[in-house]
């Protein structure tokens, strides 16, 4: 990887990817914050998360290396598909991932997680797909 | 069909004979063993016995004191180079954002995007309106706009 470059190409297509296929599988939108901010990560995760536009139904996954924290925040909307146990759950799978080193693995997974547990029924009886 | 029936049936009987003869050979043997007689040979030479100590130094903190040869053996190079890229602490690049508020416009037409597309559009419908046109949506907006405190969500250290 090039210096200066935190993720490989590889790596950050695949977080591209896993957050589209996250989005596809919801009815939410996903985001991911990989950075340091300097600030408490709890607050500096809330205000990055309610700054995004559709901020109700919004997932912000945020990632502070140095600080070694992840927060994932749910808007008020998503938050009612996608409850806090589900989210602790999603972030002490990436928790592992990234106490092994393994940043962009953690992230991937954890935003399939996130798709999986927030995807929206299938109605089976309808002709609209 | 029969033929192989009575085939097999004929070689059982012609193994039956050596294995039950040699199952009784084996029970008698066991039978009638004495126990071991075997002394310690005259020709060794006479050494004090070993003490507690002695023994536990032995037993115990060679393979201890090996087992800590090994695991420093394995951690003193990761030491030596620092922290790996992307473990964290070296965090030397510009912040990252995937789907950030910058690119939502330009992602425009990516199916995964239309919930979001419909929910900023405003059109009161069935997600929540940013300018709040019903009573109930506009006290939810209020009250999301004042305080994030209702956001959900879980966190984690590392």
């Amino acid at each position: 990887m090039p210096a200066g470059e935190p993720f490989t190409f590889d790596q950050r297509r695949g977080i591209e990817r896993a957050r589209r296929d996250a989005e596809r599988m919801s009815e939410l939108t996903f985001h991911v914050y990989v950075g340091a901010t300097g600030e408490e990560p709890r607050s500096a995760a809330r205000a990055r998360q309610a700054a995004l536009p559709s901020a109700d139904t919004a997932v912000l996954v945020f990632v502070d290396p140095s600080a070694r924290a992840l927060e994932i925040v749910t808007g008020p909307g998503a938050q009612q598909v996608l409850d806090d146990s589900a989210c602790a759950l999603v972030a002490l799978s990436m928790q592992t991932s990234c106490a092994a080193g393994d940043l962009a693995g953690g992230i991937i997974h954890g935003l399939y997680q996130l798709g999986d547990h927030a995807r929206r029924p299938e109605s089976l009886h309808t002709a609209q797909g | 069909m029969r033929t192989t029936t009575a085939g097999v049936a004929r070689a059982a009987g012609l193994l039956a004979g050596p294995v039950v003869m040699a199952v009784t050979v084996a029970g008698a043997s066991v039978a009638v063993a004495s126990p071991a007689s075997a002394s310690t040979p005259t020709a060794w030479p006479d050494t004090d016995a070993l003490s507690t100590l002695q023994a536990v130094l032995i037993f115990g903190g060679i393979p201890l004191a090996l087992a800590a040869l090994i695991a420093l053996l394995t951690i003193v190079p990761r030491l030596a180079n620092g922290p790996q890229p992307g473990s964290g602490r070296a965090w030397w690049g510009e912040p990252l954002w995937f789907g950030g508020p910058d690119e939502l416009g330009a992602a425009d037409g990516q199916p995964a995007l239309e919930p979001a597309g419909a929910a900023d559009r405003s059109t009161g419908a069935s997600l929540v309106p940013a300018g709040g046109s019903t009573a109930v949506a506009g006290a939810e907006q209020t009250s999301v706009a004042t305080s994030n405190e209702q956001a959900g969500g879980a966190g984690a250290r590392w």
